[in-house]
């Protein structure tokens, strides 16, 4: 059994191997498919109470888009609105400046130990690994990432990092990093309780907390945190600093806009109405406050995300990272989120990769995907990741970086693909002449050969005719 | 007063997983010790608020420091259509007590109740609560489904969330 070791080998370019590995991995296997009806189902429940899902995905669009439109403008009130309540707002273009900046704030506070919330920026940047550097230990607070830090790997979900993993891992990972001698730990309930002692721990001794944002609000000047744990809110309240590590796109106008967002994040996230907990800071603690952090920092990360939003891909920074389009992605339920190498795994991580790292840098993610449009469909902003995906094919094919066979591959599945009679045809004889023969290794991307009597769209047809989600 | 906003609030929460009792103010004392009783706990607590509830219940003030099993709070105000209760920071309700006693007890009164999320922006802003350095909405007790989408309640906050709704 092959295993992918997510921190020292793998690469958006290595994506073929990768996804091999992950498909004879059965631990990985096990985990994911767990994982995948999980979501699935926990988000469709969650639609199906609101009475329309459409309106509150358009309200949310508007929200992001208008901030979006005027950027410059939203982040400059942001920043005034954040130094009014007594907080500092500082830009970083790249990862390095990021991690400058946050080094500089900790070394200031003489910090020795750092409790952290979730956030993907601080993926973006390997902040922790630039920290323990420079002596400054990391504790990750959200029991995912918890879990991923020991195991000293990357996440593989956006909102679920440790989904990969199975609850024997998990007890093995703890009894081998945390001294507490036998004890049993088969059940789920003891690994939690083990983590949340330890974690406990660190929250208490830490000197500086650094969180991620869901959303900035301008008019406010508030950083919105939205967490299930709590670990967020403990890691901005007890020590004596906060950070806050953001990136440019999650501004919005005010909290009438921020809550249109909320609104659809939960929901196509977890599928909770609302989170357990929503928080929004104001600044650092006030005279009168017994308790809260007496120093508030708000780093802005940009990482190519402004010339994003000059390109014909600027829909993707309306991405609030829900995760749904992963969740609903056959190739992200085939191969897990480290196949894809970076920090973004799925359909939405197979846009964002090449756009941020160059594109030659991720050749086969935009190949990484079957146009089966599931991801467009229950993306609550609606982005056209498809779309996406075919214009970064083209870019490729411009220049000159789609394999020859591939791009004429892709040629005659483009040709099909807009006949849709004749695609149905030839794609259920394609797979049922992949499977028979066992050839799948003749597929562009090592595709598992289907296992379905029908294919994928008269599966589609027929689940359609059980019940209708929101179209 | 809206009855049909409460009883949804209390319907809400407890899908949510939490506690609710619905009583006048004149009757806190009593319940807070039914909840001791109930869930069988030394009867002391932590709280910054000033209230007068009675010498059975050990009253220490000030934040929480993680020693402390109990806490009390109050919220400006809850959403009923999610079961969430939003509380603010001051000097009578420390952030801390929300996120680290193991039991916490929420106060909130049904005139501040509202119907959704849009609503409670709205009062939120009018009451320039956003001026205050945190504002928290709360929905349960703190939760992880990290292990296996298994959902486990507990993850590094209260396990246990008790509403009491003064009519
Ligand atoms: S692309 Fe859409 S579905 Fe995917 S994470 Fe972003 S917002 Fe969610």
């Amino acid at each position: 059994m092959k295993t992918i070791d997510p921190i020292n080998t793998t690469n958006p370019n290595g994506f073929k191997n990768q996804a091999s590995a992950a498909l004879e991995d059965t631990n990985l296997q096990t985990a994911l498919q767990r994982a995948k009806s999980g979501f699935i189902e926990k988000r469709k429940k969650a639609i199906h109470l609101v009475d329309d899902f459409e309106h509150l995905k358009t309200q949310a669009q508007q929200a992001k888009q208008s901030a979006l439109d005027n950027l410059n403008h939203h982040l400059a009130l942001f920043e005034k609105n954040v130094v009014a309540s007594g907080g500092a707002v500082h830009r970083a273009k790249t990862p390095a400046e990021l991690n400058q900046i946050v080094l500089k704030i900790c070394q200031q506070q003489n910090a020795k130990l750092v409790t952290k919330g979730k956030s993907m920026v601080s993926e973006e940047t390997h902040l922790n690994a630039f920290l323990e550097k420079h002596g400054i230990s990391t504790a990750e607070t959200d029991l995912g990432e918890y879990i991923i830090q020991l195991a000293k790997e990357k996440p593989s979900h956006i909102i679920a990092p440790a989904v990969h993993k199975t609850r024997q891992q998990v007890a093995e990972l703890f009894k081998h990093n945390h001294e507490l001698g036998e004890r049993d730990l088969e059940e789920i309930r003891a690994l939690v309780d083990e983590a949340r002692a330890m974690l406990r721990k660190a929250f208490l001794l830490a000197d500086v907390g650094i969180t991620g944002a869901n959303l900035l609000v301008a008019d406010t000047g508030s950083v919105a945190i939205v967490t299930n744990e709590g670990n967020g809110d403990l890691t901005a309240t007890l020590p004596k600093t906060h950070i806050v590590t953001a990136s440019i796109e999650k501004v919005v106008a005010n909290m009438e806009d921020a809550g249109k967002i909320l609104q659809v994040l939960g929901r196509s996230a977890t599928g909770q109405a609302m989170s357990t907990y929503t928080s929004f800071f104001n600044g650092p603690r006030r005279t009168e406050d017994l308790d809260g952090p007496s120093a508030f920092h708000v780093v802005i990360l940009d990482n190519g995300r402004s010339d994003i939003l000059n390109s014909k891909y600027k829909d993707m920074m309306r991405c609030i990272k829900c995760g749904a389009c992963l969740n609903h992605c056959p190739v992200y339920g085939a191969v897990g989120g480290h196949a894809y190498g970076d920090v973004y795994p799925g359909p939405m991580g197979s846009v964002l990769t090449p756009l941020m790292k160059g594109i030659e840098q991720a050749t086969p993610l935009p190949n990484a995907s079957t146009f089966c449009g599931r991801c467009e469909e229950v993306c609550p902003m609606s982005i056209p990741l498809p779309e996406l995906l075919r214009q970064l094919r083209n870019d490729q094919a411009t220049k000159g970086l789609a394999p020859k066979l591939q791009s004429m591959a892709l040629g005659i599945y483009g040709w099909l693909a807009r006949k849709p009679r004749l695609f149905q045809l030839t794609m259920g004889m394609f797979g049922r002449v992949v499977k028979l023969f066992k050839v799948s290794h003749i597929l562009p991307q090592e595709t598992p050969a289907p296992d379905a009597p029908d294919t994928f769209v008269q599966q589609w047809k027929k689940s359609k005719q059980g019940h209708s989600e929101n179209e | 007063m809206n009855n049909a906003l409460i009883n949804q609030l209390v319907q809400q929460l407890k899908i949510n997983v939490a506690g609710v009792v619905c009583c006048e103010f004149s009757q806190l004392p009593h319940q807070l010790m039914s909840f001791f009783d109930q869930q069988k706990l030394p009867k002391s607590l932590i709280t910054n608020l000033d209230l007068d509830i009675g010498m059975a219940i050990e009253i220490t003030k000030g934040r929480a420091t993680g020693d402390e099993a109990v806490g009390l709070s109050q919220a400006i105000a809850a959403i009923s259509e999610t079961g969430t209760l939003v509380l603010a920071s001051s000097a009578s309700n420390p952030t801390s007590i929300n996120f680290l006693v193991d039991h916490h007890l929420v106060l909130i009164e049904a005139k501040d109740i509202v119907a959704n999320l849009t609503d409670a922006m709205n009062k939120l802003s009018k009451m320039d609560a956003f001026d205050q350095r945190a504002l928290n909405f709360i929905s349960g007790p703190s939760r992880t489904a990290d292990i296996e989408q298994t959902i486990q309640l507990g993850a590094h906050g209260p396990r246990n969330l008790w509403v009491f709704i003064l009519i």
